[in-house]
């Protein structure tokens, strides 16, 4: 019994001494404004991570955005050789139930710890985040979280009296990345057609900044404000920071960041048409022997794979119409062998993971060496 | 967390059940691995855990979707008073059966959840625009259900619009990867493909408009569709749209018509758009406010399919002069809204694009 009572003295003792150096630890600036509860997620759109195992989730049926502190920090270098078959099955029965009752909606890796991270629906609509573990999955809490919250607002007329009690819009979040201090989020909103591109300062404040942003939709033959940007990356070019937008039908359009200012009308410069009748899903990019490449990911094409170089050297802007159904124009591209890749991200510098419909119907989880992509 | 992170619950327990499953497995010894399962354990009407009795360790414990799957549940396993709780993360799926196995292979129980007792049958309460005659580039259509409806798949695949001028089945609306609904989830927006109603844009060009002026249409709902509850629709739902010429013209505020309460107490506005609007955006910004700038708070209501707006003040009129104020981002079936058309022709190689922001207003004398 001494042996016992001495044992949990020890654990008493260990506990303590961790709990003590947890405190001790500097907390980090960017988490600093955050707080522990339940941030009430109530749906998980789109996720992307930031720096320092900051998660952030995108909530449409909420008009917000979340920063989640995963606190998984372990970094490693290690990549783990994914090749998972019949993966919904085995996210639904992970979650108790089939895959009728689920719908995966994001995926996002931890640039710290490679770990893969699901955002999940099921039917009754209760969002959950999950973590790939082996062949199984963990669960990350969602009900007692770190967290930081900003509430996506409409753009409110200037000389409006009563701001309050205005009604909510939704805002089917379509992308969102952090970049440079900044998480940037486009969208749709459910009751005026247009989208809104916003730039929002994390640590979170009162302030965002949404622009109006007009394109040369080569496809559409017109000057096209208003079209939904379906998913997007950020591109330096010449020391600039430009948005690589991508739209359904599916031009790629740049605009600089920094003149994506609230209430600026801002033209972007169409590099390429990349066909008609299909909708981008994911873009990411990498390095691959001193050459920066961007994959994007469709819905009726296969993975597109974009020379950073090809991009840089297109200075004109497509200003004539592509007049041919789904014929492409601008910058080159290649048709990587991968179609019906559903999520795509970029696992580490040399690894690429994507959730594929196979041919016959499997839904799998792949890791691929972007030697090989 | 997995069954087997059961020890990252708090420490008390975790010892607790160390000391109580050491105890049992001696007691145990040479009796077996059994599981006698005691409850399922229900909270508003759902199982979220079950509750049984085992004298194995229960760190070996897995639960599992029916007998085939290798994947386990993802849940804890709590101890006390000589029985074991399992709950998983989310509550179990009613209709579905469960193994509790040892590790990965070996059944000890099963049990299944009951399927629910159906409730109420789902209703749809409106289609808008509720008129039967839409202008050929109707812009958005609004579907809106009475309880919270299904969050797995496609909406469009319970919607099917048939052209019954010439038999052929259409799709006429945009498809998104994440669909446009409300936060409670019961009104559904819809928008017609845009890049068919601009004018020469190549969709537009290629496949025409989604609807076409003189012919019919019949917008069919399917009875499969679920709510979150898993309750389908009350019944298929049907909508047969005629299709009228185009609408290129902005709603005109001037033409708007203005009736003043009555003389018998009846304190309605009744404000008379002149043609249908957009039925949610009618109601969201329009403010009425007095002569010396408040704002009249009270109750709208749309009638005539969504052509007159009636306003009831909550209290008495007061002011001898009203003041209308509306957000120019208000629109009419075909998108039009106050600044500017949907179709907004190119002049000059340049899109002129005014501010929605924009608040207009009209003053009426009541008295």
């Amino acid at each position: 019994m001494k042996k016992i009572v001495f044992a949990f003295a020890m654990c008493a003792v260990l506990v303590l001494t961790l709990s003590a150096t947890d405190l001790m630890e500097p907390e980090s600036n960017l988490t600093a404004g955050f707080v522990t509860g339940n941030p009430e997620i109530a749906s998980i759109n789109q996720m992307s991570f930031g720096p320092e195992g900051i998660l952030f989730l995108g909530d449409s049926k909420n008009a917000a955005i979340y920063a989640l502190n995963t606190k998984d920090l372990q970094a490693t270098s290690e990549v783990a050789e994914i090749n998972m078959s019949g993966f919904d099955t085995k996210i639904a029965a992970s979650l108790g139930t089939t895959i009728e009752n689920i719908k995966i909606s994001d995926m996002a890796v931890n640039p710290v710890s490679k770990n893969v991270y699901f955002a999940v629906h099921v039917a009754d609509g209760t969002p959950v985040l999950l973590k790939l573990k082996g062949e199984g999955f963990e669960n990350v809490s969602l009900q007692e979280v770190s967290y930081s919250k900003i509430a996506l607002t409409d753009p409110i007329p200037a000389d409006a009296k009563d701001k309050r009690d205005r009604p909510l819009r939704t805002w089917a979040i379509s992308d969102l990345k952090f970049h440079k201090g900044k998480v940037l989020v486009s969208g749709l909103s459910n009751k005026e057609f247009g989208s809104t591109f916003r730039s929002i300062p994390f640590p979170f404040t009162d302030t965002q900044e949404y622009a109006s942003l007009e394109i040369w939709h080569a496809a559409h033959g017109k000057y096209e404000t208003h079209a939904p940007i379906k998913t997007f990356d950020v591109i330096a070019l010449d020391k600039v920071d430009y948005l690589m937008a991508s739209y359904t039908c599916t031009p790629l359009v740049l605009f600089p960041l920094d003149a994506l200012k609230e209430g600026i009308h801002t033209k972007g410069r169409t590099v390429a048409e990349l066909g008609a009748g299909n909708s981008p899903l994911d873009m990411i990019s990498y390095e691959k022997e001193g050459s920066t490449y961007f994959l994007m990911s469709n819905s009726n094409r296969p993975v597109m794979r974009i020379k950073y170089d090809d991009i840089a050297n297109f200075k004109e802007s497509m200003t004539e119409p592509v007049t041919v159904f789904a014929e492409t124009e601008g910058v080159a591209y290649d048709n990587l062998p991968f179609p019906y890749v559903l999520q795509m991200d970029k696992l580490d510098a040399t690894h690429v993971i994507y959730l594929q419909r196979q041919a016959d119907g499997d839904l799998r989880l792949r890791v691929r060496p972007t030697e090989w992509m | 967390m997995d069954v087997n992170d059961v020890h990252t619950k708090p420490k008390e327990i975790r010892y607790r059940l160390v000391f109580f499953c050491l105890a049992l497995l001696a007691l145990a010894c040479g009796r077996g691995d059994q599981v006698h399962i005691i409850q399922l354990n229900y909270e508003n009407g759902r199982a979220v855990g079950i509750t049984f009795t085992s004298e194995m360790d229960v760190e070996q414990l897995r639960v599992f979707v029916g007998e085939e799957s290798q994947t386990s549940v993802i849940g804890v396993i709590v101890s006390l008073k000589g029985e074991h709780n399992f709950t998983p993360i989310l509550p179990f799926t009613p209709g579905q059966n469960y193994t509790l196995r040892k590790k990965d292979t070996e059944v000890l129980a099963s049990f299944s959840i009951p399927d629910r007792v159906p409730t109420d049958a789902v209703e749809l309460l409106a289609i808008y625009p509720q008129s039967d005659t839409v202008p050929e580039n109707l812009l958005k259509m609004y579907f809106e259900f009475a309880k919270p409806m299904q969050v797995v798949g496609n909406a469009l695949d319970f919607i099917r619009v048939t052209n019954e001028t010439n038999g052929t089945e259409i799709q006429p609306f945009l498809r998104l990867e994440s669909e446009l609904w409300n936060k409670e989830r019961t009104l559904l927006t819809l928008w017609l493909d845009p890049g068919r109603i601009k004018t020469d844009l190549i969709p537009n060009r290629e496949r025409g408009l989604p609807l076409k002026a003189g012919n019919s249409y019949m917008v069919a709902i399917d009875s499969s569709w679920k709510s979150i509850e898993g309750t389908p629709l009350k019944k298929g739902y049907a909508k047969q749209i005629y299709v009228g010429p185009r609408d290129d013209t902005q709603p005109d505020m001037n033409l708007w018509q203005l009736r003043k309460p009555a003389e018998d107490g009846d304190k309605s506005l009744y404000l008379d758009f002149m043609e249908p609007m957009d039925a949610f955006l009618a109601k969201e910004t329009i403010g009425i406010y007095g002569m010396d700038d408040t704002h009249i708070q009270g109750r709208f209501k749309l009638l005539q399919k969504e052509r007159v707006l009636r306003f009831v003040p909550d209290r008495e009129w007061e002011s001898p002069e009203i003041e209308i104020r509306v957000e120019s981002r208000l629109e009419d079936l075909a998108g039009n809204n106050l600044e500017r058309r949907f179709d907004t022709p190119i002049r000059d190689g340049k899109f002129r694009d005014r501010d929605t922001t924009k608040i207009r207003s009209l003053k009426f004398k009541l008295k």
